[in-house]
């Protein structure tokens, strides 16, 4: 899919985060910043380095706290809960850094992400044996993650997400590295689980032609504020995003 | 590096084999050898078993000490039946070490070895403490039951061998790879809903089991026991266990029991010799051989075979 | 008052030896993100030192109590440095910043040490007279010159030490590899040298707590232990690795320990300070000064 679906899609709000705040000391990393995630979407976060994506990540993932505002998935306010409940209510996250158990095995490793949601060893490895088939690792199994290729350690952290069955999938910056093929296969991955498995996608990304080919909408932040949101052709024609973001790698 | 499993039947069989000597023995001592070993070995491995979720729980010596004051205090002053006595050990210690985790284990690394640490000695202070159980003497008086008391040593080493196997078992569980994914990075089990927090208690509570019963075997094995018994420094025993026999491998604890307890039996009682020959043991094993006896052993077998080609 | 002021007396003597203890301990852990269980060997090496040398030096060479007592401090300075330098080149520096292993070591270290000295001195405890046996009279508190000076001494080195660490060259090293090893390696700070020197410094502040207690208490070849487990409740207390965090939690010890043995005993004291522990970590995991992680 690409840019064409900005009519975006109708799903109900599936995630809403509302006046969004977190301060660490006097720094603020984010203020003041809305937004809403539909059912059914790929919706990127775009914006320059520091701008407080991973802040944004951490936030709503339930990794911290915020200091103010309030976040709300699928209808139940979870502001302040923990990274477990919000995990276990369906969204799941991935990392940008360390975001594998890089001394298990990649058998192990997805296992892990399958053990919450599935009872019983037989039905954790059906699942392990599923995800892996969908993300390339099917050849892998006994690897140990740490010695998994670039591209595959990258999957793997998608996959440990995958086994614990989320209803929403955070993926922050999962394409860094990735050579022109391995870009493409997992843009692909990302809209059969859209499609086939009903998953809702958000995506923090650097890699812009990949943003602007995968998702429905996107929203940037700068300086931890809201600064534009729209469709991707929207955004890339908006005069402050460009100024402050676009603008800036010229 | 991953080690192959061991063969678990040739582990059943050494159990088995170490249960028969303890029955068979014509002379008491080295029955009761083969119980202090097994001991030893359960205390390492519960050691280990925390060590499994990145934390050194100096609290395992409290908790042997648990056991073995639950079980004497329900024998010697309440008259309870055997059974029940040891039944209670591991239970009471499990419990208690589920109350220490839930504090403590929001701490780790660095305060959470202290705090175990100081709670180890808070634990033998109390029971100095208390006139009723004893004070500084303890308890005395711990007898097995009639029916079992000559086959006594075979009984724990049976005992304290299923331990063994158990601990074993859940290592090589889910649960177990749930807990090795926290020492790796605590982050991945969170983010996929598992309870981190409850897990890390739960792997404390499993290994407090595990040595509580220990302390109950203990303390019929020994018939007295004392506060000075449950020191701190039974955990640093149990961790030079730990390390001369290997971390790696399951079966680490146990070779490094065997092998430290038969030694320590020539340099016991001269105290001064004792503490030189298990800090060297620990200095020595650490710096030089990091995989214990048993990294040794396969890196010895990795040389043979590479020569045989 | 009279109570009042003795408690405050026994709270400062108490608490200045404490601060010292836990000072280098906490200095190492910071430098080095090392727990060393051995700190206690250092105290006590210095303090059997002290009930070695003063004997001789009053009897053989015939000095004043005073000029003895100054012979042994050195004496003791010098051994407790040359047993730190020693275990640091042929252990710690090579499990610098792995906790697990480096406990271990020192855990080794502790026995080994332990063994030695109990083979040289035996188990009998060994005392030396006091240089100072006056007593002197404060509001009413009795107090010997000793302990006045083991206070006053403690005040100034930990005066000294803070000093050091804020306003030198080294202070600065020593701060910047306590938080960022990275960042301090690239601004070409050796670390390992700052690390050895982060490490002596805290081996001299045990031997300065063993020199000043040795003519105080009968000295054993165990004595520094006995510090330990109170030096590691003060320094979770304080935050692992704060400076002021162990002077605030030697002294908040020590007055827990003085008031809670005046109107209890020693042991309930000493159960005190547990739950008081319990508490603060159900609050604040990383201490009262301490930083997350």
């Amino acid at each position: 899919m690409n840019g064409e679906a900005s009519t975006v899609t109708g799903g109900e709000v599936i995630l809403r985060a509302e006046r969004l705040e977190r301060r660490f000391g006097g720094l603020t990393a984010v203020s003041d910043f809305s937004f809403e995630l539909r059912a059914g979407e790929i919706l990127g976060l775009i914006g320059p380095n520091g701008a407080g994506k991973s802040t944004t990540f951490n936030l709503i993932s339930g990794f911290i706290r915020p200091s103010g505002g309030r976040l709300v998935v699928m209808g139940r306010d979870v502001t302040g809960a923990s990274a477990t409940t919000i995990s276990r209510m369906g969204l799941v996250r991935t990392f940008q850094h360390d975001s594998l158990l890089s001394e298990m095995s990649v058998v192990d490793n997805i296992l892990v992400g399958a053990s919450h949601r599935q009872r019983g060893h037989e039905k954790r490895m059906e699942k392990v044996r599923e995800v892996a088939a969908m993300t390339g690792l099917a050849d892998h199994l006994d690897t140990i993650a740490g010695n998994l290729p670039h591209g595959l350690q990258r999957m793997l952290s998608i996959a440990i997400a995958l086994a614990a069955e989320p209803r929403i999938l955070c993926l922050d910056e999962p394409l860094t590295g990735l050579q022109g093929a391995e870009v493409g296969a997992a843009l692909d991955l990302f809209e059969r689980l859209r499609t086939a498995h009903g998953l809702t996608i958000l995506l923090v990304e650097h890699n812009m032609r990949a943003v602007m080919r995968a998702c429905d909408r996107l929203i940037v932040l700068n300086y931890g504020r809201l600064l534009a949101e729209g469709s991707p052709e929207e955004v890339s024609r908006n005069e402050a995003v460009i100024e402050a973001y676009l603008g800036r790698k010229r | 590096m991953q080690i192959r499993s061991p063969g678990v039947w040739a582990c059943v069989a050494l159990a088995v084999a170490a249960v028969l000597f303890a029955l068979l023995a014509t002379n008491p001592y080295h029955a009761s050898l083969v119980v202090w070993i097994l001991t030893n070995a359960v205390l390492a491995a519960a050691l280990r078993f925390v060590l499994q979720i990145g934390e050194l729980n100096i609290a395992t010596a409290a908790f042997f000490g648990v056991g073995a004051y639950t079980t004497s205090i329900c024998a010697v002053l309440l008259g309870w039946p055997f059974w029940l006595t040891l039944l209670l050990a591991p239970l009471v210690a499990a419990l208690l070490s589920a109350l220490f985790g839930w504090v403590t284990l929001r701490t780790k690394g660095p305060y959470f070895l202290l705090v175990s640490f100081a709670f180890t000695e808070v634990v033998r202070l109390i029971y100095t403490q208390i006139n009723v159980i004893g004070g500084n003497s303890g308890l005395v008086g711990m007898f097995p039951p009639m029916a079992i008391d000559a086959h006594y040593p075979a009984f724990a080493a049976a005992l304290l061998a299923a331990a063994l196997f158990a601990l074993y078992g859940v290592e090589r569980s889910d649960l177990g790879r749930l807990f090795k994914a926290i020492r790796n990075n605590d982050a991945i089990p969170r983010s996929v809903g598992l309870n981190v927090v409850f897990l890390k208690v739960l792997c404390v509570v499993i290994a407090a089991a595990a040595v509580g019963l220990a302390g109950g075997l203990h303390a019929y094995a020994n018939n007295v026991i004392a506060p000075s018994d449950f020191s701190y420094f039974v955990a640093i025993l149990a961790l030079a266990y730990v390390k001369i026999g290997g971390e790696g491998h399951p079966m680490g604890p146990v070779v490094g029991a065997a092998v430290l307890t038969l030694v320590g039996q020539r340099v016991a009682g001269i105290s001064a010799w004792e503490n030189i020959f298990y800090g060297a043991v620990i200095v020595v094993a650490l710096l030089a051989f990091p995989g214990g006896l048993i990294g040794l052993a396969g890196r010895v077998r990795g040389l043979v075979r590479g020569g045989a080609r | 008052m009279e109570v009042f002021v003795q408690l405050l007396a026994n709270t400062l003597q108490i608490g200045s030896v404490y601060v010292l203890f836990a000072l280098g301990l906490t200095l190492i852990f910071g430098v080095m993100k090392i727990v060393n269980f051995a700190h206690g060997a250092f105290f006590t090496a210095a303090a059997l030192v002290v009930t070695s040398v003063m004997p001789f030096a009053t009897a053989t060479l015939g000095l004043s109590l005073p000029a003895s007592y100054l012979l042994a401090a050195i004496a003791a300075f010098a051994v407790v440095l040359c047993i730190g330098a020693v275990v640091f080149s042929f252990g710690f520096q090579y499990v610098l910043k792995d906790l697990n292993g480096s406990f271990i070591l020192s855990i080794g270290l502790l026995l080994v040490l332990n063994g030695i000295y109990l083979a040289i001195y035996g188990g009998a405890p060994r005392s030396v007279p006091q240089v100072l046996p006056d007593t002197i009279n404060i509001f009413g508190a009795r107090l010997t010159e000793q302990r006045l000076a083991l206070v006053i001494i403690a005040i100034v080195v930990t005066g000294g030490l803070y000093l050091l660490i804020e306003r030198t060259r080294l202070g600065l090293a020593l701060r910047a590899v306590a938080q960022d090893q990275e960042a301090a390696m690239l601004q070409g700070m050796p670390y390992r040298r700052v690390a050895l020197s982060g490490f002596l410094i805290g081996a001299a502040l045990a031997a300065c707590a063993g020199v000043l207690m040795a003519p105080i208490n009968a000295v054993t070849t165990v004595s520094g232990d006995e510090f330990l487990i109170k030096a590691f409740i003060i320094i979770i207390i304080g935050g692992l690795g704060s400076v002021a965090g162990a002077i605030v939690g030697g002294l908040f010890i020590g007055m827990v320990e003085s008031v809670g043995g005046y109107f209890f005993d020693p042991s309930t004291a000493t159960l005190a300070m547990f739950i008081l522990v319990i508490a603060f970590l159900l609050v604040r995991p990383q201490g009262i000064l301490g930083n997350a992680d």
